[in-house]
């Protein structure tokens, strides 16, 4: 996929293609922005465009290089991911510096995902490197939480923006995938394609609108049901959820357009959100699952 | 090949620092009097100069000149120096090289003298991550090294440093670049580069770099790469992802207002723009910490249009209500960063503060002192509107409920016999009244109350045996969710906060 192909974030590829133009390549990139915006594809698009035959500023996804790259077999091109712990480690780091002391043929390029993962020793060992890598290598750091990093890590980074997409890009790639509903995934995203998707895999939304709806009572009943249902999913729709509910009580659009939003008094949306804020932090700081279900069950403002 | 501003633009000698005049001053003078120290730590924020320094500390030991204050830049040792290729130059990454291994080996190598330059440098940059057992290892040979020897360590966060290892170096604090000084840098770099940008655009990013060098610098390279002819402040706005000023003076106005919607969908249309949330609220403490300043008359660094601006819109605000809002604002940023919808969120934040009064705290204790006190949290208002009068004497109803407290958790203790969670759950209820034939027992949830009540007979067999007469159980709810029961106090303060209520002790 080559920066034409990727749709929206028109300044970011702007930037790029004309950092690649002028011959001003920066040899460390941050990308920021939510999850599932296209950093990733755009961190890709940018090796190929830098190692690609034909030159010019964007990749041919014909030759060679442009291939090997989509298949991840250049040697050039690594990309580094949080492991199943969910971190990347100093190990991780010290292996990319060997890498970086060796030549390359071409440009090297190293793409280190979700860079807000890195633990504190890492973000550390990795400054040196930053700041002055070998000419022949572009590092680059793709985060959707920048404010996990160091200042110190961002201060050497050239930083570029990635927007939220539109609804109507969401729905165009939900379409294109030959997604059912595009248009309610679309609204529902928050300009998250990955969000869209995780969406259509769970229940979780319509779950989370009854359980809302339920008393005190009958929520108990069924909070060991729950137990399935991937819990940080179904907060997150409870919150989108009242956010809903903020939105139709000032008039403004609601995001669960097939859902019938009531209009409730302040006071209760208000606790409300605060009661799911307060779980969403509980569940950072690892409290038991199924404590914040029953904390939620007991503490929701009742809708009736 | 290309290398960015901030590598290019490196100053080479002490004069060419900017901003540090308090430190280059004062290793000048030491280097030109001869009493050079045998280590230095080099503390102060990202982007101002330290490991620069550092080198350019190291060329003026071993500049051929030397020691010099004006390093040459041209002999074989100071080049060296600048391509990073001396030998007796050792720049150790301390975030890498962390281990007490990395250190017995430095120290190891130090007792060498140097192979052709007049001291062996060592600089240490990040020098906090070295572990303490690394410290430990360092602290004899930093005691009293050999006199080839000089270390210079570079960190971003001196307290992570142990006492020992500050004790024995010559300490530098590094300040803050100011705005002046940045945007004079900014603009010898646009001379030498040719490159034509608006001043206000310059003044931005001067602003935005919060006083680090390297941020300014990485920004305008940015700039040059984004932009074909002139660069203008709206540039600069579009890809640093800023918005307008103008947003948050009418967010304030709104909020003056108390006008909601118009907060919200202004709100809502920024986010879509692609403006982070994060940015959004930063920019608008931002704005209050200007309006706070020019209300209190400090000087700030603005130019006085701008300044009529704020103070305008400052008039609207009184600077304990700027203050109260920055608080809440600052508690709301520090959550943010758990949030997988910071927009969501963001709208929360915006919706809370605008339906949010200010009251004078006087106007407060007035209208509460006018409330009617009553100590009785939910007054009883029986079922059958049977009154449960007691005697108005002192201490009586305290001393009466207490018999009553005591009388139920007998009838708690009697059931456990037939029901463990029944009795868990009676030992829930509050017995606040009793006549002839009945006692009334409240709870706080209406669940517990709905169990107890399909148990009704068992409970009243217990409590007629404790009491040793007849007794009816009346059971009531006290919760929150229906206003009628609540205190008129309560009811009253609620009001004057537009407050909700989150949780109520037992």
């Amino acid at each position: 996929m080559s920066f034409n192909d990727i749709i929206g974030q028109e300044l970011a590829k702007d930037i790029l293609r004309k950092d690649i133009g002028k011959e001003r390549v920066s040899s460390s990139y941050l990308f920021v922005g939510p999850k599932g915006v296209g950093k990733k594809l755009t961190a890709i698009s940018l090796a190929k465009a830098l190692n690609c035959f034909k030159g010019g500023v964007d990749s041919c996804d014909e030759c060679a290089n442009c291939r090997l790259i989509d298949k991840g077999n250049f040697p050039d091109c690594i990309t580094v991911s949080p492991d199943e712990k969910g971190s990347i480690k100093i190990e991780m780091i010290r292996e990319i510096k060997q890498t970086v002391s060796l030549r390359t043929m071409g440009r090297r390029v190293i793409i280190i995902e979700d860079a807000d993962t890195m633990t504190e020793e890492a973000q550390n060992a990795f400054l040196k490197t930053l700041e002055e890598p070998p000419l022949d290598t572009t590092i680059i750091l793709t985060s959707s939480k920048p404010k996990h990093l160091f200042q110190t890590i961002i201060s050497r980074c050239k930083l570029v923006k990635f927007r939220r997409l539109s609804n109507s890009e969401v729905k165009k790639l939900l379409e294109t995938r030959k997604v059912k509903n595009a248009e309610l995934l679309a609204n529902l995203s928050g300009g998250s394609m990955e969000r869209a998707l995780s969406l259509l895999e769970s229940g979780a939304r319509k779950i989370a609108f009854k359980f809302a709806n339920l008393t005190v009572r009958k929520r108990l009943f069924i909070v060991g049901n729950l137990r399935t249902t991937p819990i940080e999913e179904f907060l997150d729709s409870l919150y989108i959820f009242y956010g809903d509910m903020l939105a139709k009580h000032f008039g403004l659009q609601v995001r669960n357009t097939d859902l019938e939003i009531v209009d409730k008094e302040l006071s209760c949306i208000f606790s409300g959100m605060n009661i799911i804020r307060r779980a969403v932090l509980a569940l950072n700081h690892n409290v038991n699952s199924d404590n914040i279900l029953y904390y939620l069950a007991y503490n929701l403002p009742e809708m009736g | 090949m290309y290398t960015v501003f901030a590598r290019k633009y490196r100053p080479r000698n002490f004069d060419e620092i900017i901003g540090q005049q308090h430190c280059t001053t004062t290793l000048k003078n030491a280097i030109s009097k001869g009493r050079i120290a045998h280590a230095y730590l080099f503390a102060g924020p990202r982007g101002v100069g330290k490991t620069t320094t550092a080198r350019i500390l190291a060329k003026a030991l071993n500049c051929d000149n030397g020691p010099t204050p004006d390093p040459c830049n041209e002999c074989t040792h100071c080049k060296e120096i600048l391509q990073g290729n001396s030998v007796d130059v050792i720049e150790i990454d301390g975030a890498s090289n962390r281990g007490i291994d990395e250190i017995r080996n430095l120290r190891e190598n130090a007792r060498y003298t140097p192979s052709s330059s007049r001291y062996k440098v060592y600089i240490i940059d990040e020098v906090h991550m070295l572990t303490i057992h690394a410290f430990n290892a360092l602290l004899k040979i930093l005691e009293e090294p050999p006199p080839h020897i000089v270390f210079i360590f570079a960190t971003t966060q001196p307290h992570k440093v142990p006492q020992t290892i500050l004790s024995r170096c010559q300490r530098f604090n590094f300040r803050k670049i100011g705005f002046e000084d940045t945007l004079g840098m900014l603009k010898v770099i646009i001379e030498k580069e040719n490159i034509k940008i608006e001043e206000s655009a310059l003044k931005l990013i001067a602003q935005k770099a919060d006083g680090a060098l390297r941020d300014a610098e990485g920004m305008l390279d940015q700039l040059v790469a984004y932009s074909d002819t002139l660069i203008k402040e709206e540039d600069v706005r579009n890809v640093l992802g800023l918005p307008r000023d103008d947003v948050f003076f009418n967010i304030q106005s709104y909020i003056v207002k108390g006008d909601t919607k118009e907060v919200l969908s202004l709100v809502q249309q920024m986010t879509v723009s692609g403006i982070s949330p994060e940015e959004m609220l930063t920019g608008f403490l931002e704005h209050l910490r200007l309006l706070l300043l020019v209300n209190t008359n400090v000087k700030v660094d603005i130019p006085p249009k701008e300044r009529e601006r704020y103070t305008n819109a400052g008039s609207q605000l009184s600077s304990d209500v700027i203050l109260r809002i920055m608080r809440f604002l600052l508690e709301a940023r520090r959550e943010m960063r758990y949030s997988e919808n910071p927009d969501i969120y963001l709208l929360e934040i915006m919706a809370r503060l605008s339906t949010f009064k200010a009251v004078p705290i006087e106007e407060i204790i007035e209208s509460l002192e006018a409330t009617p006190y009553s100590t009785e949290r939910h007054p009883v208002v029986s079922e059958k509107k049977e009154s449960y009068e007691t005697d108005k004497i002192p201490g009586y109803e305290t001393k009466q409920k207490d018999a009553l407290k005591e009388m139920w958790k007998k009838v708690a203790g009697a059931v456990e016999k037939d029901s463990k969670t029944l009795a868990s759950i009676i030992a829930l209820g509050k017995p606040v009244a009793m006549n002839d034939d009945s006692m009334v027992v409240e709870f706080q949830k209406g669940f517990h109350r709905e169990s107890v009540k399909d148990n009704k007979k068992l409970v009243e067999k217990h409590l007629s045996k404790i009491a040793g007469r007849n007794l009816r159980v009346v059971f009531k709810e006290g919760g929150i969710r229906t206003t009628e029961k609540e205190s008129a106090m309560l009811k009253k303060a609620l009001e004057l906060f537009s407050a909700e209520v989150l949780s109520r002790g037992g």
